[in-house]
């Protein structure tokens, strides 16, 4: 009878052991997963959309290069925009306003392909054949071309763009135009981050709000930093993304070197202004 | 009544077994033993450092063609040697034979090779880790040092390492090569500058024949904050009173085996009396200072850097940063890093804390480069003795900016070894320093 009671003592205790150590197991075992996940991109990609974040371009993990340029902005458009016919021009901090005499009648859904024969005309736009469409930034009443550097676009704020306004009665009114003139290669091409880390290092910034969903990414030309009327250039990943509580979209830019964000108040623009004052 | 007597010692061994095999596969993997606070992974580094193969890549370009004219080219948007690197990639070697040791004649007539490139180190490598260049091909091969690699443009499927000291040659056979991919990589907006590449006392050397221009650069610099350095080099620093602020310097010591020196100027200097690695062959010192380099990781990554030289006599290596395949002088007395074996026990690293960062316009126009002739015969009119001049290299000179601090350009000049060290040309025969 005694041997039956420690019996029993015994298995109590040993069930209880179990279950600790099952417990130890089992919480070890979700931490190490849970170690993991920080690790590869693509986990974090996973965890992304459990926050509701909605991925949707295609996130390659190709690399690709690109190169460090300059480019000038002066008043050049200014002066060849006295050969442009048909329209009446006012020209202020780099940017050229113009509006038809008379309005273009733009019935097509692909307003594009009208305008891609009409920029091509030095009697209508300066320079125009440096520009291409850009359907992502485009809207029904804004058509935008960006000016083309290298094999890839600019994306600069306003400069190295022609915006189309086309009224809701379909006619293209007029446009405006900035130009970087003398684009010229700084250094050699190296290495840029690809487009799936650069999405990631945006989400670990914290940047990307839950809820969200990514519109597109693109690796463009943008503004690093202003010497007098020079601009350097660099790779950047641009990343567009709304919320689902507001219809619209937020840019933000990664710096395609070194994966840094470019926005706010970064150490590079900091040397700039250094840079300017002097 | 027999199996409800059964009952209880068969749950508790049932019980001992699960408790068995649950504790010991705790242990076995100790993996599952951790706590919570080791689990956090860092992968803050999203840009690696450059590989080895580009820290110790050639520097130079020459291009000799059927009639035996040579050039030495360079191109203002993308990295030749890399370039070429990346077409030599799937090279396999067959065969390595040695061809000819100490025989000046024969080792003239590969360095005129007509229908070839030849690619230049600026000093002695050994072939170990050229052959990283070449996607480890020849790892298993002759323990020896070369500098320069004559590839012929032909369908010969042959390279040749040649060893300036001593006019070693080595003839590398290949299973393949791919010769149409290397014309086809510096076919495309390649500047060319007339050279000639001749025996001068014994000693190969690079003559420019002709007057040429070349461009100025201009650059941000960033200047890395001292906190970086010590973090990164004196982990186990916890004590304050082991930093001592002199008048022209900072020195952190972390009292056992690390001492960290910060001048004003922005140079550091590192002392480090227990290092992991000392080696006394050629090979691994490379691989070892390459290892030390990126454990500081300085100079953006390492893309700019490239071995510059080593010197057996007093165990030191220099690396200085590359632009267009020339290096940049006078950044400080010792180049980019300089790693330096003391007592055959210690390292100490030479760096300094500004870095160039950012290429930006100079606005400057091109300089016009003198030749090789005339720096010799303006170094002797300006009463150097012509029999102490050592290499002239084609380098560009470090100068800050006069309206910005964080502003250097980068000058084309001439440096001329001389007196044990390099020299600025023009500020030789303007006396500057003199």
């Amino acid at each position: 009878m005694d041997f039956k009671k420690i019996q029993m003592i015994f298995l109590a205790i040993f069930v209880m052991i179990d279950v600790f150590l099952f417990m130890m197991f089992h919480q070890n075992t979700s931490l190490q997963s849970e170690s993991v996940n920080q690790g590869s991109s693509s986990e974090i990609i996973k965890q992304m959309q459990n926050d509701q974040i909605n991925v949707k371009p295609n996130l390659s993990d190709k690399k690709s290069t690109g190169y460090y340029l300059s480019a000038t902005l002066n008043n050049n458009l200014k002066r060849e925009s006295k050969n442009l016919k048909n329209q009446k021009i006012s020209y202020d901090n780099h940017i050229l306003r113009s509006s038809f005499k008379r309005p273009f009648g733009i019935y097509s859904s692909n307003p594009e392909d009208l305008l891609d024969k009409l920029i091509k005309n030095k009697d209508i736009i300066a320079n125009g054949s440096d520009y291409e469409y850009s359907a992502d930034l485009s809207t029904n009443n804004t058509i935008v071309y960006l000016q083309k550097a290298e094999d890839r676009y600019i994306y600069s704020g306003t400069r190295g763009q022609i915006k189309f306004d086309i009224s809701d009665d379909h006619t293209l009114t007029g446009y405006t135009q900035s130009y970087l003139d003398n684009v010229k290669i700084l250094r050699e091409k190296s290495d840029v981050i690809s487009k799936k880390s650069a999405l990631v290092g945006l989400y670990q910034y914290n940047e990307i709000p839950n809820n969200s969903k990514i519109n597109w990414i693109h690796l463009y030309y943008t503004r690093l930093l202003s010497i007098k009327d020079n601009q350097v250039l660099i790779p950047t990943w641009v990343i567009s993304f709304s919320s689902d509580n507001s219809s619209n979209a937020t840019v933000k830019r990664i710096n395609a070197y070194t994966g840094s964000i470019l926005d706010g108040s970064g150490t590079t623009k900091s040397a700039s202004e250094s840079v300017n004052n002097n | 009544m027999k199996i409800k007597n059964l009952i209880l010692p068969g749950l508790l061994g049932i019980a001992v077994v699960v408790s068995v095999v649950l504790s010991s596969s705790i242990w076995i993997n100790p993996a599952h033993y951790r706590n919570s606070q080791q689990t956090s992974v860092s992968n803050n580094s999203i840009i690696d450092n450059k590989p080895m193969s580009y820290v110790y890549s050639p520097t130079q370009l020459i291009q000799t063609d059927e009639n035996g004219k040579q050039n030495m080219l360079t191109n203002h948007s993308s990295n030749l040697i890399s370039e070429i690197g990346n077409q030599m990639k799937n090279y396999d070697s067959k065969s390595v034979n040695k061809l000819s040791s100490g025989n000046i004649d024969e080792y003239k007539k590969f360095l005129g090779y007509k229908n070839s490139i030849i690619l230049n180190y600026p000093a002695k490598i050994s072939i170990k880790i050229f052959s990283k260049f070449i996607n480890d091909s020849l790892s298993k091969g002759p323990n020896d040092s070369i500098n320069r690699i004559v590839i012929p443009f032909d369908d010969s499927n042959e390279i040749y390492l040649l060893r300036d000291d001593g006019f070693h040659i080595y003839k590398v056979k290949f299973k393949d090569t791919n010769v149409s991919g290397l014309k086809d990589a510096i076919k495309n907006n390649v500047g060319t500058i007339p050279v000639k590449l001749k025996l001068v006392n014994k000693m190969p050397t690079i003559d420019f024949i002709k007057s040429f221009e070349m461009p100025q650069y201009g650059y941000l610099i960033n200047k890395t904050s001292q906190n970086y350095y010590v973090t990164r080099l004196l982990p186990n620093l916890h004590n304050t009173n082991n930093i001592k602020r002199h008048r022209n310097s900072v020195v952190y010591n972390d009292q056992s085996s690390k001492q960290l020196t910060f001048y004003n100027n922005g140079e550091a200097e590192y002392f480090d009396s227990r290092p992991n690695f000392i080696s006394s062959d050629f090979t691994q010192t490379l691989i070892d200072s390459y290892k030390n380099i990126s454990k500081l990781s300085i100079s953006d990554n390492l893309s700019n850097l490239r071995y510059f030289s080593y010197s057996p006599k007093n165990s030191t290596i220099i690396y200085r940063n590359y632009v267009e395949g020339f290096p940049i002088f006078n950044q400080n007395q010792y180049g980019a890093v300089q790693i330096k074996l003391v007592d055959n026990t210690s390292l100490r690293y030479n760096f300094s804390l500004n870095n160039l960062q950012i290429p930006v316009p100079t606005g400057g126009s091109n300089i016009k480069m003198e030749t090789t002739k005339e720096v010799v015969n303006g170094l002797a009119k300006s009463g150097y003795d012509v029999s102490k001049i050592g290499p002239i290299e084609l380098g560009y000179q470090w100068s800050s900016s006069k309206d910005s601090n964080i502003l250097v350009t980068l000058q084309p000049t001439w440096f001329v070894y001389y007196n044990g060290r390099w020299n600025n040309y023009n500020q030789m025969i303007n006396k500057v320093g003199y």
